[in-house]
């Protein structure tokens, strides 16, 4: 990884920048992006879609929290409206996200369509581009992050494939660690939030949902999220309020 | 045929699969316009957030604590064990999150390998 930052200092053009964002990709972000799409092909296999249903939502969604609350809900039983309002929740982080690192990238007269290139935009690319654009020059930072994304959006692609294809013939000592994936990715991830608002949205979520999905599987997910994540944002505010000095 | 296969008509389930990828991409496009325009730190933003950690701890507690499918065959116990020991292993050694993975899935591997020799 420092080899390739090194190597990023140097360069000058769009070209060895995305070359380099591939390689970075494919050595950091890469395995993990990749080890999270087999898992989600064996979450698709479980819940009984087909192979095509399951490797379009990682294509064209491109987000995992998102994929996996669509699969989870639609074999709830949600109905099309509640799905929507729930995976569109857990999509506004991308506003954030893209809100962060586009304005870092300059404008360049020829260059490939931002509101295309954006799809791109995953957990995956941005940390590792907010990590890495201080660092290199500014309008080589375009090409990084093209390269960087496009190959883990590629990655996503046969990982669900495989995914689904092995846990069809694989024993379940196989299936097990690979349906695990994602839950203890999403879990160890919580380590790195450090807003202490947003750590007690995730335990206040997660204890709403492990109670209300035995009660209204169907629409646990947006009582939790939607309710109790503004429930606790309201509570905050209003203690802010109060205390304005703190 | 389960529930889920019956429920949705192949075509049915297309139609919504376009709502939310389009629901996902709204997000993603309206950053591009909104670039350099808005602030981060609005009550909004504040708001977004915490509604969205919410929405994904709900869903990583109901992954883990009431799993569908193979995971359900591992006993709740033994799911909550691993994902402590887990915890543990990251923040007690600072280790990055793929040695953190890779522990988890070894772990699950071992409990499935069990059940595995178990029933044969």
């Amino acid at each position: 990884m420092d080899q390739i930052l090194q190597e990023l200092k140097d360069a000058d053009t769009f070209k060895q920048a995305f070359r380099l964002g591939v390689k970075a990709g494919l050595y950091g972000p890469g395995p993990v992006l990749l080890a999270g799409m087999i898992g989600f092909g064996a979450m698709g296999h479980g819940v009984g879609l087909s192979v095509l249903q399951t490797t379009a939502i990682s294509t064209f969604m491109y987000a995992l929290p998102g994929q996996i609350v669509f699969i989870e809900m639609m074999s709830m039983g949600a109905s099309s409206s509640v799905v929507a309002i729930a995976v569109a929740l857990t999509s506004t982080r991308f506003l954030t996200m893209v809100l962060t690192l586009f304005p870092q990238i300059p404008k360049a007269r020829k260059e490939p369509s931002r509101m295309l290139s954006v799809h791109l935009v995953a957990m995956s690319a941005w940390a590792y581009c907010m990590r890495d654009f201080p660092k290199i020059k500014p309008e080589i930072r375009y090409g990084y992050f093209l390269g960087i994304g496009l190959i883990c959006w590629i990655l996503a692609i046969p990982g669900t494939i495989l995914g689904y294809v092995i846990s069809e013939y694989v024993p379940i000592w196989v299936t097990i660690p690979l349906v695990f994936v994602n839950p203890l990715f999403f879990l160890l991830s919580f380590v790195d939030v450090v807003i202490p608002l947003n750590r007690i949205a995730i335990i206040a979520g997660g204890i709403a949902g492990a109670i209300f999905y035995q009660i209204y599987p169907e629409h646990a997910l947006l009582i939790s999220g939607l309710g109790f994540g503004s429930l606790v944002y309201g509570i905050d505010y209003f203690r802010r309020k109060r205390k304005p000095s703190a | 045929m389960n529930a889920f296969e019956s429920s949705i008509a192949e075509f049915g389930w297309w139609a919504i699969l376009l709502f939310v990828v389009l629901a996902t991409y709204f997000w993603r496009g309206l950053g591009v316009l909104l670039a350099g325009h808005v602030s981060q730190n609005s009550e909004l933003f504040k708001w977004l957030s915490t509604v969205t950690y919410a929405l994904v701890g709900a869903l990583t507690f109901k992954l883990i604590l009431l799993p569908i499918g193979a995971l359900a065959q591992v006993p709740m116990i033994y799911r909550i064990i691993v994902c402590c020991v887990c915890l543990f292993y990251m923040t007690k050694f600072k280790s990055g999150l793929s040695r953190g993975l890779i522990l988890g899935s070894l772990l699950m591997t071992a409990y499935g390998l069990f059940l595995f020799y178990q029933s044969t």
